[in-house]
């Protein structure tokens, strides 16, 4: 069984989605033309948008009769535009955990998450000096520390290098494995739409209804 | 001390001045002539006609004029703050005006019956205190709502990455609504540091023109900027604490754009 699906889902009376489901242990790979509604589709996912019909079920429970916030700390959207508080890493790893009313994690874990994400800096580097993908790596490693049951990763590999989105969504693929998580990844990498063929979903483009 | 007064042909002499000020705007090319020219003729329009109608007021004291002043004050400032935040949804703009009226009331309360030991009714306490306030809450609501508006504009991606993550939105909101406090607290906590020293407050400077002695002028000052200070603190905290709730739906969506 999906861990989280959806049944003849339209958002706005406009786009309509396939019924899709994301299993746990495993990595979804999302692609389509742009505009075809791939962020609204995440956004559906975790309750932040609303759909004009059709149903998400998570676990086979109808999102609608889970607490926003509830819903929200099991799958986790996390945004293509990612966001850092001024300060360090270390600092915006606290500030994070913070907003959510959950306790910091330990250095070690903090690192380990880091280096995940192909980084390897100290955790008091301030943030702002960093590059785009750098500051996409810290925020992808803030997100994976929070263990979620279900990601929903919006291009997490949008600002990275071939090389580094490559060995970022092994990552992935490893942890949803290890952890037994649900795993979405919207991407337009031709490489990694080949790589992992079996597992895309293409929505298409939309038709107005 | 006796009262100072001026004559009207003295007091035209005044207008001279803004000549000083046409002069700067020509030469620096800043169009604002016919703008200072239309808001120095309304203001004159505005006041002769307010200094007749208090005329008329205190001579005749009844609480229904009290009422209606304090009303038309409160509408007027209600009316500006909505119109200039028109990004308000109904119900930020139905709160706006009952904190306003709500923070207002409550500290003319206070002054009148705790601090000046003068009931509602005497018009010659009420209505100036109720201007002060009235014109203090309508400056510090401007700053905080645009401020706060700025802000979440601004810093959307903020208030997005933290909602997808399932922050509580009160948790979100809690640093946009402090920095809007903080503005619209702002100029008045600047007003009181150098008050005394580099200003000399309206209100004091009037009273001692007026004939009071400066001693019992510091304590009516006082009085007044510690209440300026504390209706604005309501009305803003009433408004942006609440309010920022309202921004955010049943399902805990942010609903601004």
């Amino acid at each position: 069984m999906a861990y989280i699906e959806t049944k003849g889902l339209v958002f706005d009376n406009k786009i309509r989605y396939p019924d899709i489901g994301l299993k746990r242990g495993e990595v979804t790979f999302i692609s389509g033309p742009s505009g075809c509604g791939k962020t609204t589709l995440f956004r559906l996912l975790n309750g932040t948008a609303n759909a004009s019909a059709g149903d998400v079920l998570v676990e086979g429970r109808s999102i609608s009769r889970i607490e926003p916030l509830a819903l929200r700390r099991r799958v986790l959207l996390v945004n293509q535009q990612s966001y850092l508080f001024i300060g360090t890493i270390a600092e915006n790893f606290a500030i994070y955990y913070r907003y959510l009313e959950e306790n910091s994690p330990k250095e070690e874990v903090m690192q380990a998450c880091l280096q995940s994400c192909g980084l390897s800096m100290p955790l008091t580097t301030p943030v702002q000096p960093l590059s785009g993908g750098e500051q996409q790596r810290v925020f992808n490693a803030i997100c994976l520390s929070l263990k979620r049951e279900c990601y929903l990763w919006d291009e997490p590999t949008a600002a990275l290098d071939e090389e580094t989105a490559q060995a970022f969504v092994a990552v992935l693929v490893e942890q949803a494995k290890k952890n037994y998580l649900a795993m979405a990844v919207i991407t337009h990498d031709d490489h990694l739409l080949k790589e992992y063929k079996e597992q895309t979903i293409i929505l298409p483009a939309i038709k107005i209804l | 001390m006796g009262t100072i007064t001026m004559s009207y042909t003295s007091f035209v002499w005044v207008y001279v001045l803004l000549l000083a000020v046409l002069s700067v705007f020509a030469y620096c090319h800043i169009p604002k002539s016919l703008a200072i020219i239309v808001a120095s003729l309304r203001m004159t329009a505005q006041l002769i006609v307010a200094g007749y109608v208090l005329l008329y007021v205190f001579q005749y004291p009844h609480w229904y004029f009290n009422v209606l002043y304090l009303c038309l004050m409160g509408g007027y400032c209600i009316y500006r703050v909505i119109h200039k935040n028109l990004w308000m949804p109904r119900v930020l703009r139905w709160l706006t005006g009952l904190s306003i009226l709500g923070s207002v009331v409550l500290i003319i309360l206070f002054m009148l019956y705790i601090v000046i030991e003068k009931s509602f009714l005497n018009p010659q306490f009420m209505i100036p205190i109720s201007g002060m306030l009235v014109g203090s809450t309508l400056t510090g609501t401007m700053l905080g709502l645009k401020t706060f508006r700025e802000q979440t504009q601004a810093r959307r991606a903020q208030i997005l990455v933290l909602m997808n993550m399932g922050a509580r939105p009160r948790k979100i909101m809690a640093p946009f609504v402090s920095t809007a406090i903080e503005s619209a607290l702002l100029p008045i906590i600047n007003n009181m540091v150098s008050m005394g020293i580099i200003s000399m407050p309206g209100m004091m400077t009037g009273q001692i023109l007026a004939g009071a002695m400066p001693n019992e002028a510091v304590l009516y000052q006082i009085s007044i900027i510690i209440a300026q200070c504390t209706a604005v603190a309501l009305s803003t905290f009433l408004l942006l604490h609440i309010g920022s709730q309202l921004l955010w739906n049943r399902q805990l969506q942010w609903t601004l754009d």
